[in-house]
């Protein structure tokens, strides 16, 4: 593998408690090239968390702290604001889960992805960034971005939010995309559209991706690389054909715990919490 | 007898109508999902059943006996139903013995106290649940709680709208147990909505796929388990939810 994309080491994060700092992320390490990593867990886990912290978002009182943590040689944790600013968006960027909420609802679709555009490539003409828009509206497979472009988000449906948000997202032509939960708020037939169009856009830009999820399978489906995460720490990192091989009693509880389509066992394995938490 | 009797049922919101025309019979101690996508109307037939969708015309009946639009302490004690969201259905400044109780006090039931404990009990909570709040509770454990409101009366028709799609797989996985064993422990008939295959191949015996306000096809958890589907667009929604099952799945056999 040439060097790796993202390198994180020791990543800890710590929220106040009433009984001093709860570490919510308790020391996370991974690194990353131009491939599909897929991180799964449960809710508190710490899987948005880590996605977050990669881009710096935790505002306080959340507190992150690491070991390492490099970005295509340069060194995320020192880098001055307005320097991580110009990063983000442009060489990182982040989709999140409900489009419903991540995108302005006051400012129309085609302005907001233009909008991208204008912070990261102040050469281009107005007409320029116009065109591009509805080019990249057709490539995240928008029929009739000319009038797409001139909706605002209440107007479009939830699937077609998700693909703005993407379009938006890749539009700066970015090094990696994390997608936390990019699926979740859509209905079952539109997750399959919305992660094919990912997968294909990831592959045509020879772009890295983490993706953030707590569905085992749409991970194993779409991941080179799994990593598994649980009470803050990653118990488990696996290829994602590999998953059957899983040995964390963690990862087979929670395999085991999704129903199948062809379900014949009377009653689902529940985890034993008690087994590997120390609570 | 059926549980659950629908003939020509048209619901709407004062608007133009979301469900139209649906005709549906659910045997007594049947398990009958209603599966589809978000404005398939599915959903609208819980709350027309329960009453909260008063602008109806069609036949609705429970249990043999017909329902009118008007809130009926009667019905209720016979068809009660669980919410999605376990964060938002129970109220925040009750706490759970209070909740519990509140459907015994309305029906002017005695021995509250001693059915609340057997309750708490029965959904595997516990019984030092009782005096707390819902904020001091984990999301399957609310749920629990919602599940244990809905069965205070003992009714023999639970309809369930998505209980288990805010939880987490794990969590899903006990409360789906628990849905289970109830059914068969006191002979229960649910109408469960919901968008996911799995769970319906878990606990349901039939299933109707629902699309724009019709029922497009009814098929037999038979049908669901071999994808044997003859209108597309149930193939369509077998074949997005990952098929016979997923990788991650079928890695474990």
């Amino acid at each position: 593998m040439s060097m790796p994309l993202l390198e994180v080491e020791d990543l800890r994060v710590a929220f106040p408690g009433r009984d001093g700092p709860v570490e919510v992320v308790r020391g996370a390490s991974f690194s990353l090239g131009r491939e599909r990593l897929g991180i799964v867990g449960e809710s508190g886990s710490g899987k948005s968390l880590t996605g977050r912290s990669i881009l710096r978002l935790l505002r306080p009182p959340g507190k992150v702290s690491v070991g390492r943590m490099q970005f295509d040689g340069q060194d995320l944790t020192t880098l001055s604001e307005r320097r991580m600013r110009a990063l983000r968006g442009a060489r990182i960027s982040m989709v999140m889960q409900d489009p419903k909420f991540s995108l302005n609802p006051v400012m129309t679709v085609g302005d907001q992805i233009a909008e991208a555009l204008t912070l990261h490539d102040r050469g281009s003409t107005r007409r320029q960034r116009r065109q591009h828009v509805i080019e990249m509206l057709d490539k995240v497979r928008i029929n009739d971005p000319d009038r797409v472009a001139a909706l605002y988000p209440h107007e479009v449906s939830g699937g077609m939010g998700q693909r703005v948000m993407i379009a938006m997202m890749l539009i700066p032509e970015p090094d990696l995309l994390i997608a936390d939960e990019p699926t979740s708020a859509l209905d079952v037939s539109v997750q399959a559209s919305v992660m094919d169009l990912i997968d294909t856009l990831i592959r045509e830009n020879g772009m890295g991706l983490i993706l953030i999820s707590h569905d085992l399978g749409l991970v194993s489906r779409y991941c080179d690389r799994i990593l598994v995460m649980n009470a803050g720490k990653v118990v488990e990192e696996c290829a994602a054909g590999a998953l059957d091989q899983a040995v964390h009693p963690y990862t087979r509880g929670l395999l085991a715990a999704v129903p199948q389509m062809n379900e014949t066992r009377p009653f689902l394995p529940v985890l034993d919490r008690t087994a590997w938490e120390g609570t | 007898m059926s549980a659950i009797a629908l003939v020509n049922l048209t619901i709407g919101y004062g608007g133009d109508p979301v469900v139209h025309d649906l005709t549906l019979d659910v045997a007594g101690g049947e398990s009958f999902a209603l599966v589809g996508e978000s404005g398939s109307g599915k959903s609208t037939v819980l709350k027309a059943i329960a009453g909260l969708a008063p602008d109806w015309h069609g036949t609705i009946e429970v249990l043999g006996t017909a329902r009118g639009r008007r809130p009926d302490r009667a019905f209720a004690q016979h068809c009660q139903m669980v919410f999605q969201d376990p964060y938002g259905s129970l109220h925040p400044r009750k706490t759970i013995d209070d909740t519990l109780s509140e459907p015994l006090a309305i029906h002017g039931l005695s021995n509250r106290a001693e059915r609340v404990v057997d309750m708490l009990r029965a959904v595997g909570l516990d019984q030092r649940f009782r005096f707390r709040f819902p904020h001091q509770l984990s999301g399957g454990q609310r749920q629990r709680v919602a599940i244990a409101r809905a069965l205070m009366l003992e009714p023999r028709v639970l309809l369930l709208d998505e209980p288990t799609s805010a939880l987490d797989v794990s969590v899903q996985a006990e409360i789906l147990n628990l849905l289970k064993r109830l059914r068969t422990e006191q002979k229960l008939t649910y109408l469960l909505v919901t968008h996911n295959l799995h769970v319906v191949a878990f606990l349901c015996d039939r299933l109707a796929v629902m699309r724009h306000g019709r029922m497009v096809e009814l098929a037999s958890v038979e049908t669901l388990k071999s994808g044997q589907f003859q209108h597309p667009y149930a193939r369509e929604l077998y074949a997005a939810s990952g098929g016979p099952s997923t990788e991650a799945a079928s890695a474990l056999r």
